[in-house]
Order: C-alpha cells, then sequence, then structure tokens
C-alpha cells in the first residue's frame, strides 16, 4: 500500500488528539512560541514538520519514507514542587497510544519513539522533547 | 492542585505589612514612603515597606512570571545609655523573622530571598537606619 506523508502525519496528529490528558495539538512549519497560548490550552503538543529520509528495503525491494519528528514537543503546567508526576502520566499517555496503534491508524508501516528528554523549562511552564520516527512505503519499488 | 506562587503585588504587600505589624513594638509601620520621615521620637522605631520595582516574563498568554524588589527601611533610635548597634542588630533579626516566618507570602508568592542587608546609611547615635532587601517571586495572569 502506498502511503503518504500528508496521511500519515493527519493521522499522527489525530492519535495525540484522541489522549484525553493533552488539551491542544498543533501542527506547525517552525517550532511555536508558548507566550501565543493560555493556560486553559495546556498540556499542548506541538508537532513540527518533520525531516524525511528514503530508506531501501532490501527484501520487499520498497522504498520506505522515513519521517524523523524531532520537533515533538509537549508543553505542560505544573504548579507543585517538582513536575516529575505530570511528566510521567503524559509521557505513559503518549506511549501507550502510539504502543497501541504501531501503525499509526493504518497510515505506517511503523513508528517508534526514539528518544524522551529530561524535564526541561522552569516553574511553572515546563516542556518534554519526544523523539518519533515513522517509517512508511513509498509507491515506487526499488529495481 | 496546590498552587505556588499566583498572586498579585497588592496581596504581597498587605501579607508583608501583617508579618512586620507581629514585630510589636515598633511605632510606625507604614506602605511606599507615604509621607516625609520627621525626625520625631513618638515614631520610633519604624518600618517602611518600600515598593522598588517589578520585572515581568511572559510564560504564555495569560501567565506572567514577576520579580518584585521590596526594601524594608526600618530606623531605631537609640537612648543615651542604648548600644545603637545592638538595636540595629535586634531589628535585622526582627524583620528576617517576620519575612521568613511565610516565604510564601500567605500563598501568593512562590519564593522570598533576603538578598541585601545595608545598616551604614548614614547610622550615628541616636538614630540607626537599617534597609533590607527583598526578593520576591510570584506569578499573576495579567
Amino acid at each position: 500500500m502506498a502511503l503518504t506523508r500528508r496521511a500519515t502525519l493527519a493521522a499522527f496528529a489525530t492519535l495525540m488528539e484522541e489522549i484525553s490528558e493533552i488539551t491542544t495539538v498543533v501542527r506547525s512549519l517552525r517550532p511555536i512560541d508558548p507566550k501565543q497560548y493560555a493556560q486553559a490550552e495546556l498540556p499542548l503538543l506541538n508537532i513540527v514538520e518533520p525531516e524525511e529520509d528514503v530508506k531501501e528495503e532490501e527484501i520487499g525491494m520498497h522504498s520506505l519514507q522515513e519521517l524523523t519528528l524531532d520537533g515533538f514537543r509537549l508543553y505542560f503546567l505544573n504548579w507543585g514542587e517538582t513536575p516529575s508526576a505530570t511528566y510521567e502520566t503524559l509521557i505513559k499517555r503518549v506511549r501507550d497510544k502510539l504502543g497501541d496503534n504501531f501503525k499509526v491508524s493504518n497510515t505506517a508501516t511503523a513508528a517508534l519513539i526514539g528518544s524522551i528528554s529530561a524535564v526541561q523549562g522552569r516553574m511553572p511552564l515546563y516542556w518534554v522533547d519526544v523523539e518519533v520516527r515513522i517509517e512508511y512505503y513509498m509507491a515506487q519499488t526499488n529495481t | 492542585m496546590a498552587y505556588y506562587g499566583l498572586g498579585s503585588e497588592e496581596a504581597i504587600f498587605a501579607d508583608l505589612y501583617t508579618q512586620v505589624s507581629t514585630i510589636t513594638r515598633l511605632k510606625t509601620i507604614d506602605w511606599q514612603r507615604a509621607a516625609r520621615m520627621e525626625a520625631d521620637q513618638s515614631r520610633y522605631p519604624g518600618v517602611y515597606i518600600n515598593y522598588l520595582d517589578v520585572e515581568k516574563t511572559k510564560l504564555l498568554k495569560d501567565l506572567f512570571e514577576n520579580v518584585l524588589s521590596v526594601a524594608l527601611v526600618a530606623w531605631v533610635w537609640a537612648g543615651d545609655r542604648e548600644n545603637l548597634g545592638t538595636l540595629m542588630n535586634t531589628m535585622i533579626d526582627d524583620l528576617e523573622a517576620a519575612v521568613i516566618a511565610d516565604p510564601y507570602r500567605d500563598s501568593n508568592a512562590y519564593d522570598t530571598e533576603i538578598r541585601i542587608v545595608a545598616t551604614d546609611g548614614g547610622s550615628q547615635h541616636p538614630q540607626g537606619q537599617v534597609i533590607m532587601n527583598l526578593v520576591i517571586t510570584f506569578y499573576s495572569e495579567d
């Protein structure tokens, strides 16, 4: 099945919107400025347009497109002494969501979480960066 | 969820006033420097709570971090046989205790730091002056 970047990213954003703990999902070409958003809009997930890279799958003789979402940033507010509990809850929801849907609603062949950063920011606005790699087949085959 | 430090300047000043008022021997406590300080013994010892400055940093559309600078200006009067230094040190101790009794300013601030304590502002027997600079961090929605 030939899949497209547009469908894959749209499906990924939809998947993230289904996480009840995340209030807002924003896709953007460049990283957003959080000052444009209000408290009520957080937790907010910013999906920045990813890098793409072509890989070749030798057995299937297909070209695989790999999207590296390294601009996947989750902003959240935490008024407590440490943000660790909120951070863990949100990251677990993201991981679970993707873990239950590796194929991103059948728009990809695989979606993998690469790395998760430590909590960044300072009281009370924090964020965490997550790297996600999504692979999907391109229409062409290798000859 | 407990809120740490979402407050207002007015509430913080009110709390400082309340805390400083616990120093029972004070005869004068005022916000800002509303009236010129007279060299009148009846007003000693006293404290002015002076607003110096606030630096605002926008975090979100409706959330700001504020760093508020406040100076507590205290003055004491020493009797003929009293040691001015001792009186000033006691005043510093009392002010410090009042400030750190609740660094959260009745849940209106994230933290209160005592930065500079100056005692050489022209103090000479019988008058002594103490200036204690505070840096108070709090968050606000406007």
